[in-house]
């Protein structure tokens, strides 16, 4: 079984890598074939990884998010699903370049690591705690592409260039995906609180990671009331979620990583 | 003539939009540099969970107040962030006929000051004991509360090769002699009691009369303002589901956010 999960993580991480490949080569010859290649690679792709991660939350009986393999591995699925959705609901097409970037990132890095099921301790046994995960790997997802779309529309800005969605495009799915990204962000942030609660007696930690959590859903709250503002629209709006985004690696890695936290990756 | 209360030049500033991102952006920045410290000082920051924030300022923060004062001057500018949240939130109410599309986003704002305010409330008001023994039949008095808890039985639960995986504390919650509740404790499942909360932290052995008994180690924590914050999540919670709704409604009818 080990094999066929290993050989299953190889197929989507292969599907994903010709779909970057062929979304370049579209970049570079604008045909149409090429991109229906490269977007059926990421759909190819994204349904092994969806089976393969069905079968480990079937066999470990919980969903499998507690180790940096697994959360990588759920990561670069959550950032697929939002590419996937972007690109059937506005056929943003190589515009989600940056976010298959992450994902080709984030799997690839993974697949050295062992990816067995660790045994699931008590404090982790609670539908609180998949919530949490969940929503909160979706919710940096759609900061992803905020991110990914907020470096586009500087870039469009400069080259004016027909391969890229034009700025008014660009902007209103910018702010889609921050806003999206937060809704998520806030639901994981209540269930992340009432589990802190009923397991640790608090429901705000000033942990590293508490505050920096924090730090991220202030950023963008009020990023989803500066796209109001005239002064922060368009250019402004994409240097903010760029800046959101680095917020967000941070927590998610320079914390989890670096330093000791109530969130240890590995 | 001047305009009345919920049209006032006055009263627009403090509900203002940009006020509240000039609030938010100051706080971040603050925190961002002064969270850094943090992992850097364990001896400073490693007990803020351990009593509550009011505690903390008050006995801790001021050993070192070069590397803590960035804590209460970011909580003071969410403080003011939480009170602008409200005067905007109260002038939805004033404009409720014109404005309750906006329900979601209201409910969010309340949700944001009721857990704000639900925090500041436990910080001044609560307690925190992390770490605290007891063996089973011992009675520990909780004399803020006017209450008494007792261990009436303990059982850890270990798997095979004898790694603990869980306590299970029968525990029993008396005012004046009287009971008021009885519940069985275990990881995730505390005893919760009008901001009260009892949960299993660790286990221990020591002999008594000549044999090894286990005893419990328990957190027991008061906050009055737990049930507020919870009735703050839950709106949120619903504002950003009708938020969402709302959001795609707009977007299917091809809305633009309004310039500020």
């Amino acid at each position: 079984m080990a094999t066929l999960q290993s050989i299953l993580i190889h197929i989507s991480f292969g599907g994903y890598l010709l779909a970057v490949i062929f979304y370049l080569w579209h970049l570079v010859r604008a045909q149409d074939l090429l991109r229906r290649t490269a977007f059926g690679l990421v759909l190819l792709a994204f349904c092994v990884q969806t089976l393969c991660l069905a079968w480990r939350w079937l066999v470990a009986g919980y969903l499998p998010v507690t180790n940096l393999f697994a959360t990588q591995f759920f990561f670069s699925w959550a950032l697929a699903a939002t590419y996937l959705y972007f690109e059937l609901r506005y056929r943003i097409h190589a515009a989600g370049l940056f976010v298959m970037f992450c994902n080709l990132l984030l799997l690839g890095s993974a697949l050295p690591r062992d990816p067995a099921i660790p045994a699931l301790i008590p404090a982790l046994d609670t539908p609180l705690f998949t919530l949490h995960v969940s929503l909160s790997f979706f919710g940096y997802a759609f900061f992803a592409m905020a991110f990914s779309m907020g470096v586009l529309y500087l870039v469009q800005k400069r080259l004016q260039t027909a391969l890229l969605p034009d700025l008014g495009q660009l902007r209103k799915l910018n702010e889609e995906a921050v806003f999206l990204g937060f809704s998520l962000f806030t639901l994981c942030m209540i269930f992340g609180s009432i589990w802190a609660y009923v397991a640790w007696g608090y429901y705000f930690s000033w942990n590293i990671k508490g505050v920096w959590s924090a730090l991220v859903w202030l950023f963008y709250a009020g990023m989803c009331h500066a796209k109001f503002v005239r002064r922060w629209q368009g250019t402004g709006y994409a240097v903010l979620s760029i800046a959101g985004f680095g917020l967000v690696l941070f927590t998610y890695l320079g914390i989890g990583l670096l330093m000791s936290s109530n969130h240890p990756l590995d | 003539m001047k305009p009345a209360f919920p049209e006032s030049r006055v009263w627009k500033f403090f509900c203002s939009l940009k006020l509240a991102i000039l609030l938010a952006s100051a706080a971040v920045l603050l925190s961002i540099g002064g969270s850094l410290l943090m992992p850097f000082n364990p001896e400073l920051f490693g007990s803020l969970d351990s009593m509550p924030l009011d505690q903390w300022l008050a006995t801790v923060a001021g050993q070192a107040p070069a590397l803590t004062w960035w804590l209460p001057v970011a909580g003071g500018l969410v403080v003011l962030l939480g009170l602008n949240t409200l005067c905007c939130f109260i002038d939805w109410l004033c404009h409720f006929r014109a404005r309750w599309r906006k329900i979601g986003e209201s409910l969010i704002h309340i949700g944001f000051v009721l857990i704000l305010g639900a925090y500041l409330w436990g910080s001044q008001a609560g307690f925190r004991n992390p770490n605290v023994p007891m063996l089973v039949g011992q009675n520990k008095s909780l004399p803020k509360l006017d209450l008494v808890l007792r261990l009436e039985d303990f059982e850890p639960v270990l798997s095979a090769s004898g790694r603990p995986m869980d306590m299970r504390n029968r525990l029993a919650l008396f005012r004046n002699g009287e009971l008021l509740e009885r519940v069985e404790i275990r990881t995730n499942h505390p005893l919760t009691w009008q901001g009260l909360v009892v949960l299993p932290t660790s286990f221990g052995q020591t002999i008594r009369a000549g044999r090894p008994v286990y005893y419990s180690i328990l957190t027991i924590n008061y906050d009055p303002g737990a049930n507020l914050a919870f009735a703050g999540s839950l709106a949120m919670g619903a504002g950003v589901l009708l938020t969402l709704v709302s959001f795609y409604r707009k977007r299917a009818r091809g809305d633009r956010p309004e310039v500020g």
